[in-house]
């Protein structure tokens, strides 16, 4: 194994965990997160000479994909609970699905919630990711072209649901079903 | 609404908006410590030369296409090779592994390219314990003590066909798969350098502690209490090939395997291996009024790969 790949693998790791932590927050809860950033680095070190000069959309790639299997991985354990007849003593609760939120902030994740993941995915890469279109694309896993059309129409609809005054009720707060 | 208004808006609902700058925390650097210390796969050719690989491939086919049409063919002939986790199997080949642990032994074919794929346990005695079969559409035939089911499945299927080409981390997903998460108390994950069947290899040990309701022995009622469950897979140490696997809880093993033999296998002989093979009767299929004494049952041979001719 070089000790160049060791070094570089330990800078993008120094630079990013926080960042790629931060988006597997704002999607989940502290536990989950904390898989995410576990998987998401371990891939990276695996794949080391897959990762591109600028890491970070990668990065962020990588951990869409990593919430999505510990989501499937959920729902599955849920199911077999549920199978079981046992009962779930809490659900996880994420960010968005906090009900603590209050004013312009909660009529906007309740409106958000209501959206399918693909066009939350994208409405958080831009607002709350700070990416442009070209690196918001590479961690969407699509072409620019596709990002933008998918973040114009997320964009109208969500402007749809905040016109049309979604509540910010705890039940408005619990995302749909992911779209597969 | 403006789309810089719903911008700002959006902006102003992020539930993080510090996203990095913190400083690494001493979980990051343990985390950062064990990550470095799993072995890495071998590096696969990168993605600029699939183009002129691929090239060289079709022209290397033109070639063996000419020779195969010239020579009698042999349904004899295949060839086997070592397989990594991960590896690139070519069209029609088998991914065959065998695995021992727990009294049992454990031999499983796949064909990726079909999807088809099957997997026997046979007892200590030799004896056929289940036999799973999976078709190229999601059907999954199972049979174990004496009972057949059929199954139409894609993600039973996928989960079977990976228990063959991906089994070490196929059963660590199983391992903690079904726990439920809000019983969790702590999670951790760490490496260490071990032997594992006389080999040199990295032990990667996950563990995490629940909250979990165990039986009081007296006879009273269950009480909720700490366990800590532990899953760990064996990779060499210096291939990163996986090895073996072992789950149990505190120190206490409850089960593990050895993975014996993981290739790749070609030619009519691993096909052959895909199919399904008779099973012992059910004893309730079998209400005769003069019982006569039965050989126990035993695991129908299959064909097997030769030695390689070349």
């Amino acid at each position: 194994m070089a000790v160049d790949d060791r070094v570089r693998f330990e800078s993008i790791f120094r630079a990013h965990v926080g960042a790629v932590r931060a988006y597997a927050r704002r999607r989940s809860d502290a536990a989950t997160a904390e898989d995410v950033v576990a998987d998401t680095f371990l891939v990276c070190w695996r794949r080391l000479a897959d990762v591109p000069g600028d890491p970070l959309p990668w990065l962020y790639g990588v951990a869409r994909r990593a919430l999505a299997n510990r989501r499937r991985a959920a729902r599955r354990a849920e199911s077999a609970i549920e199978r079981l007849g046992g009962e779930r003593v809490a659900a996880p609760t994420g960010p968005v699905e906090r009900a603590e939120w209050s004013g312009d902030v909660a009529g906007i994740l309740a409106a958000m919630a209501r959206l399918g993941e693909r066009d939350r995915e994208v409405l958080r890469l831009d607002a709350w990711e700070g990416l442009d279109a070209a690196d918001a694309a590479r961690a969407a896993g699509c072409s620019v072209t596709a990002y933008r059309v998918r973040l114009h129409r997320a964009r109208r609809r969500l402007a749809a649901r905040l016109d049309a005054g979604d509540a910010p009720s705890c039940l408005a707060l619990r995302p749909q079903k992911e779209r597969s | 609404m403006s789309r810089s208004e719903i911008h700002r808006r959006l902006a102003a609902a992020n539930p993080l908006p510090d996203r990095a700058g913190e400083p690494i925390s001493h979980a990051d650097a343990q985390l950062l410590a064990h990550i470095v210390a799993t072995p890495r796969r071998a590096r696969r050719a990168p993605v600029r030369l699939v183009g002129p690989v691929v090239g060289i491939a079709a022209a290397a086919a033109g070639v063996v296409a000419v020779v195969a049409l010239v020579r009698v063919p042999d349904s004899s002939r295949h060839e086997v090779e070592a397989v990594g986790p991960g590896a690139v199997v070519s069209r029609g080949a088998v991914v065959h592994i065998v695995a021992r642990g727990s009294g049992v032994r454990v031999e499983g074919w796949a064909q990726p390219s079909t999807g088809r794929a099957r997997i026997v346990t046979v007892g200590r005695n030799g004896s056929l314990r289940e036999q799973i079969a999976v078709s190229a559409d999601a059907r999954v035939r199972r049979w174990t003590l004496g009972q057949t089911e059929v199954r139409r499945s894609r993600a039973l299927a996928a989960r079977e066909r990976r228990l063959v080409t991906d089994r070490v981390d196929e059963l660590l997903r199983e391992a903690f798969e079904g726990v439920d998460r809000s019983a969790i108390l702590h999670r951790g994950t760490s490496t260490r350098r071990v032997r594992f069947a006389g080999r040199p290899a990295v032990e990667t040990r996950r563990i995490i502690v629940v909250r979990a309701a165990v039986a009081d022995r007296a006879g009273g009622p269950a009480r909720l209490q700490r366990q800590r469950w532990f899953a760990s897979t064996f990779r060499d140490a210096v291939s990163g090939a996986p090895l073996g696997f072992q789950r149990g809880v505190g120190e206490r093993v409850q089960s593990g395997e050895q993975l014996v033999v993981q290739q790749v296998i070609g030619g009519q002989a691993a096909t052959a291996n895909l199919d399904w093979q008779p099973v012992p009767p059910s004893p309730q299929a079998l209400p005769t009024a003069t019982p006569t004494p039965q050989a126990p049952p035993t695991m129908t041979p299959t064909p097997g790969p030769t030695p390689a001719t070349h």
